[in-house]
């Protein structure tokens, strides 16, 4: 994950709220993608909040609209919640290729196993609850979340505040504080 | 296997169609979505970006 590395030491020098203005060009750079879309568009929130695309067909009416890569939001999302998905989404220009959904079969696996989450998950599911993870890394400097820790043992910040400060949804704050949120950074950047 | 997933599946996929090289989603609210639910909206979805209700997002 040397890739993503270099996109989280970036982010450390990033004033929070983490601008995707500051993410995104820099993810791009640093995995070679010449372009991402991002669009908003009518979704069902109760079944999927958005989604990253990847295609290669240039003759697709899809591709000639949006490039290569796209992620789809849905309308609806509200501010912290259209900037958490679309940065979640952004993490899989970061994927492996044996992580990435490229055939059939995985797409069903993928799709079976968000239905039926499994903790022995297929790669491109665990690549899924990854980029979360990523995501979550980017849009909070370390310095800023040893802050907010210290602030909530002593009693001076609640989440509902640091999901005002950093701009994210407040149901996400509490993974911050968690003993995955370290061993699981700690991973990615191992 | 269900009609839905398996029209996402060539839609995707198929050479002549997007050539898919990597698809993930953020899941919605709901816990009890199936496989196919899934699949249906996803292909709403991409027919709706081909008929026009998008916006570019403003970042």
């Amino acid at each position: 994950m040397e890739k993503f590395k270099e996109l989280y030491e970036h982010c450390q020098k990033i004033q929070i709220p983490v601008s995707r203005k500051d993410i995104q060009p820099k993810a791009l750079s640093i995995t070679g993608a010449t372009r991402i879309a991002a669009v908003k568009s009518t979704l069902d929130t109760d079944i999927i909040r958005g989604y990253f695309l990847s295609a290669s067909n240039t003759e697709a009416r899809l591709v000639q609209q949006f490039g290569c890569n796209v992620i789809v939001l849905a309308r609806s999302l509200n501010y912290c919640w259209e900037r958490f998905v679309f940065t979640k989404e952004l993490m899989h220009l970061f994927d492996l290729d044996d992580e990435k959904t490229s055939n059939t079969l995985e797409l069903e696996t993928l799709l079976s196993n968000f239905e039926i989450p499994d903790t022995n998950g297929s790669k491109q599911f665990k690549s899924d609850i990854k980029g979360l993870w990523m995501a979550l890394a980017c849009l909070c400097p370390e310095s800023e979340r040893l802050k907010f820790k210290d602030g909530i043992e002593k009693g001076h910040i609640d989440y509902y505040g640091i999901a005002l400060q950093i701009k994210i949804p407040e149901k996400y704050v509490k993974y911050y504080f968690t003993d995955a949120y370290e061993r699981i950074i700690k991973t990615l950047l191992a | 296997m269900s009609q839905n997933i398996e029209f996402l599946q060539k839609r995707i996929f198929d050479k002549d169609s997007l050539a898919a090289t990597n698809f993930k989603m953020f899941p919605g609210s709901n816990r009890d979505v199936s496989a196919e639910q899934f699949a249906e909206e996803i292909n709403k979805s991409l027919s709706r970006l081909e008929s026009g209700d998008f916006e570019v997002l403003d970042i």
